[in-house]
This record gives C-alpha cells, structure tokens and sequence, in this order.
C-alpha cells in the first residue's frame, strides 16, 4: 500500500509501456473523433487533409494528421459565435471557465472550458503536486495575481483537491506576500523561477529576512524552464532550504508535465493524459531516442470543449532515460530547452538563450537577472549580456568579466559584449521574464 | 488496487455515474439538484479517465 501512495493514480502511471501506448492510441482516435464532429476548425483542417477519424489506426497514421498552431485558434476565434469561435465543441452555455493565454507570441488564445474541463485541469494538477509531495498536511501559498491568465488556477483547486490548505495571495504585493507567508507559518508555495529568486531577494534584502529560515518544504514551479535548469534550480534551493520541482503546461493544452520527488533531471509526461511526440526540427521525423533534440507536438487526449489535438507547442525537448520512481511515464530530460522561435541562427551559429541562463545562474558572482539581446551592428550579427554583480563582489568586476565570456565563448561558439549593471538594476518580473530579445529585422 | 479488482471498482464508477443521471431526470426541474448533478458527474468523468478507461478501452482493444 505505502508503494500506491507514491503515486496519484498507479494504474496510469506504473502501466506497462505497451499497453500505455495501446490506451493512448484508443484515447487519440476518440478525441479525434469528437473534435472532427464538433468543430468546423479541425473539420476543416482534416478536410484539407483528406482525412477522416476512420482513417487512423497507428501510429503512422496518427503522423498523417496535420498540426494545429495558435494562429489556428486565433483565425477560428475570429468567427462567431464569440469569443470562441469555430474552435468551440460544445453549447456555449455549457462554458464555465474562460482564460486566456499570456499573449508571450501575440493576441492571445481564448480558452474556454467546461465544468468537467475544468476538473480535468485540476486532476492533472494533482498528479503533478502529488508526485512533488503536496499532501494535506501541507498549507500551500499561492502568491499569483488571480485573473485571466490560467498560471497557478489549477494549482490552487488541485491544492484543494488534495485537501491542503490553500491561501490565495492575490493582490499583495511581494513584501506583503512575504509576510503573510511568514505569519501563516506556509510550508510550499507555487511561482515562476523568476518570482521564486524575486521573492527571495525582496526577503533578504528589504525585509531582512532568511528564506531559509522560513519553513518552506517544497515549490512547485511553472512558466519558465528555470527549475530544470541546474544551476537556477540550485540556487532557488539554497535561497529557501526547500525542495523545487518543475512542472510544464500551458492555457491550450493543460498541465501535462511534471518532476517527481526523484528528480530525475527532467519531467515525466502525464502520458495517461496527453499524447507527447518529439519530432526532429528540421524534417519532421519522429524523435524516440534520449538525448536528441526534437519540437513538442502534443495532445489533450480528454479535453472537450476546445480540443487541443497535435498541438505545436513551438518548444523543444529531448527524452532522457527511464526513472528511478517507478512510473513508466516518460521523462524529458531537463524539461524544455528553449522554443523554436527562440532558437535562433548567430552568426551562422545555432542559438538557444537557456544555454546562457545555465551559463549565468552558475557563476556564484552574478545576480540571478540578466538579459539577452541579439541584434545587428552594420551587418553583422551582435549578442549583448547583460548582467548584475553580486553586491559584494564589485571589486572583482574585472575577474568575472573575463570568466563570463570565456565561459560565454565554450558554451556557444560565439563573442557577446558584455554589459554589467548595479545591483537591483534589470527589470524584474513577476510571472513570465522577457530576458531574450531578438531585434534583428531580417534573420 | 490490481488489475483483479479493476472490474468491480469499474462497475461502482459507472452506476455511480447511472445514478446521479437518473437523479438529474427525476429531480433536475431544482437548479439545486440540476447544478450540483453536473458537479458530480464532472468528478465522476475523473474516475472515467482515471480508472474506468483503462479497462474499457484496452478491452475493446483486445476484442
């Protein structure tokens, strides 16, 4: 019995791979099935395609299918019946839910769901919080501006539903958070690893308080690929003394990814509800093998009222080898590793701006902000770093300055110029950072 | 629980889910009764996916 509460669901997550992928396989031709019969968008779509739900009965098959983009969901919510368009599957009277996406890529996707929609979130989430530990011994605070963006909403019922205590952390502002989390003796909390190394700043340094000596067992990060970054996931634990697990989701498809308390170095897939593939960046190709990077084209398997079906998320990821907990749920080594809009071509040179995340969160000098900025001088193709010395080590500026872009060099092949700010002075963000910006016009 | 016990377990779910609708059809003229149907029959779609389709599904697929 003590091996079943390791796990929220067993039955899902210890299956046989086989029969996982047999149960997947019966899962997509259902959704596929509904979404073709409900909605003018995928029906279209399919259409073009010259495909019917019949069609798909393996996995070859399934890859015949076209992909969905946001542009998608956009273009078809531009049509009635508002806002949800031709995207919508169900009465619009039976829509409980609306949230929207972040708007990170453009206008953003409305997000309708059901009552049930709405309980499929949280169940998702509570396999995630489960495999980190949350348990009704827990009082999780959940230091968010509650509104239309999804973050953290299932978190919160799933905390509910795990019968933890919940205490929503609203509209105060990080200080006030702090406090609260202090008074109320909280021991998790939920944040984007930016908010989460913010926090911890405000803390020592305005508050002249320790995180560490705060009591907080375990956070539960979203957003941002931070908490399988080793280095940012090791400085968020050093600056609280607590567990941090990451977890993957997103407004338009769910909560389908989480870190379990082995911390295998990446996320399982929540593969009982969502259907992950990996295909190669530049041909398509399926993506089986660890350790090779591929573009994550996903599915809800059970999500009703605007199905999410193959999916191109836009980010990249690699499987990394099976776990030691005990699920058979695949693993994605280090989470995700950057988006295909952001990885970009230097200088000839392929790009990924998480690379230089890892690079700075490891130089124990460096502030936990800095800011990437790629654009053109005359014709050539320049990278700027800008970062914050760590107060105490102003006088070492010109040590860390060579370290920093000789660690820059070996780490991408190519020279950034390199910027260092005061203490304090880059922006700092509480939900999604902006710490990329592309501001070539024609690459 | 096992793949033993997964048949009974799987029966409960489903007459669960037989009930609260028959409850719906007698008594969901009462918004109290008719809302609170839908709260339950969500919670019960969760068992489904949970547990009652991988029974019901990976037997079809065996059929």
């Amino acid at each position: 019995m003590e091996h079943d509460r390791l796990y929220w669901n067993p039955l899902l997550e210890t299956m046989p791979r086989e029969k996982l992928r047999d149960l997947q396989l019966a899962k997509f031709q259902r959704i596929l099935r509904w979404a073709w019969a409900n909605s003018p968008l995928y029906r279209r779509l399919y259409d073009a395609a010259g495909l019917v739900p019949d069609d798909i009965r393996t996995w070859d098959d399934v890859r015949r299918i076209p992909t969905l983009e946001k542009e998608h969901y956009r273009s078809a919510q531009a049509k009635d019946p508002w806002p949800y368009g031709e995207s919508l599957c169900v009465p619009i009277e039976e829509v409980t839910n609306y949230h929207q996406t972040s708007g990170t890529t453009g206008q953003p996707v409305y997000q309708p769901d059901t009552w049930r929609d709405w309980e499929w979130w949280t169940e998702c989430w509570c396999y995630i919080m489960w495999a980190m530990g949350f348990r009704n011994t827990d009082r999780v605070f959940v230091p968010f501006g509650y509104n239309v963006f999804v973050a953290y909403w299932a978190g919160h019922y799933a905390a509910e539903k795990l019968g933890c205590e919940v205490v929503p952390g609203g509209v105060l502002n990080t200080a006030e958070r702090l406090l609260k989390m202090k008074e109320l003796q909280v021991t998790a909390f939920m944040a984007t690893p930016t908010y989460v190394l913010g926090m911890a700043e405000t803390a020592r340094e305005k508050l002249g308080l320790d995180p560490r000596g705060m009591g907080i067992r375990r956070i539960l990060c979203a957003g941002e690929p931070g908490a399988s970054v080793p280095s940012t996931k090791r400085r968020m634990e050093e600056a609280w003394g607590a567990d941090v697990y990451d977890h993957i989701g997103a407004t338009e498809i769910g909560g389908w990814a989480y870190e379990c308390t082995h911390k295998p170095g990446g996320t399982h897939v929540n593969e009982g509800m969502f259907l992950v593939e990996l295909v190669d960046l530049e041909t398509g190709a399926p993506v089986e093998e660890p350790g090779r990077l591929g573009r994550i084209v996903i599915t809800a398997l059970d999500r009703l009222a605007q199905p999410c079906v193959r999916f191109d998320s836009k980010d990249v990821a690699m499987w990394a080898d099976d776990c030691t907990c005990g699920r058979t749920f695949r693993v994605l080594k280090g989470g995700i590793h950057g988006r295909t809009d952001h990885i970009t071509k230097v200088k000839g040179v392929l790009f990924s701006p998480v690379s230089v995340e890892e690079l700075v969160r490891e130089m124990p000098e460096l502030g936990d902000e800095f800011e990437l900025i790629v654009q053109k001088n005359g014709d050539i193709d320049e990278v700027t770093l800008k970062v914050e010395l760590q107060p105490h080590c102003c006088a070492r500026e010109a040590d860390v300055r060579e370290k920093l872009a000789r660690e820059f060099r070996m780490k991408t092949n190519l020279n950034c110029r390199l910027e260092f700010h005061p203490f304090g002075r880059l922006p700092r963000y509480e939900v999604k950072a902006k710490r990329f910006k592309d501001l070539r016009q024609d690459h | 629980m096992t793949r033993s016990d997964d048949a009974p377990v799987v029966e409960i779910i489903l007459r669960i889910k037989e009930e609260i609708l028959k409850l719906r059809k007698t008594a969901g003229h009462l918004p109290c009764v008719d809302r609170n149907c839908e709260r339950l029959l969500a919670g019960v779609a969760m068992l489904e996916l949970d547990i009652v389709d991988v029974y019901t599904l990976l037997q079809d697929k065996s059929a």
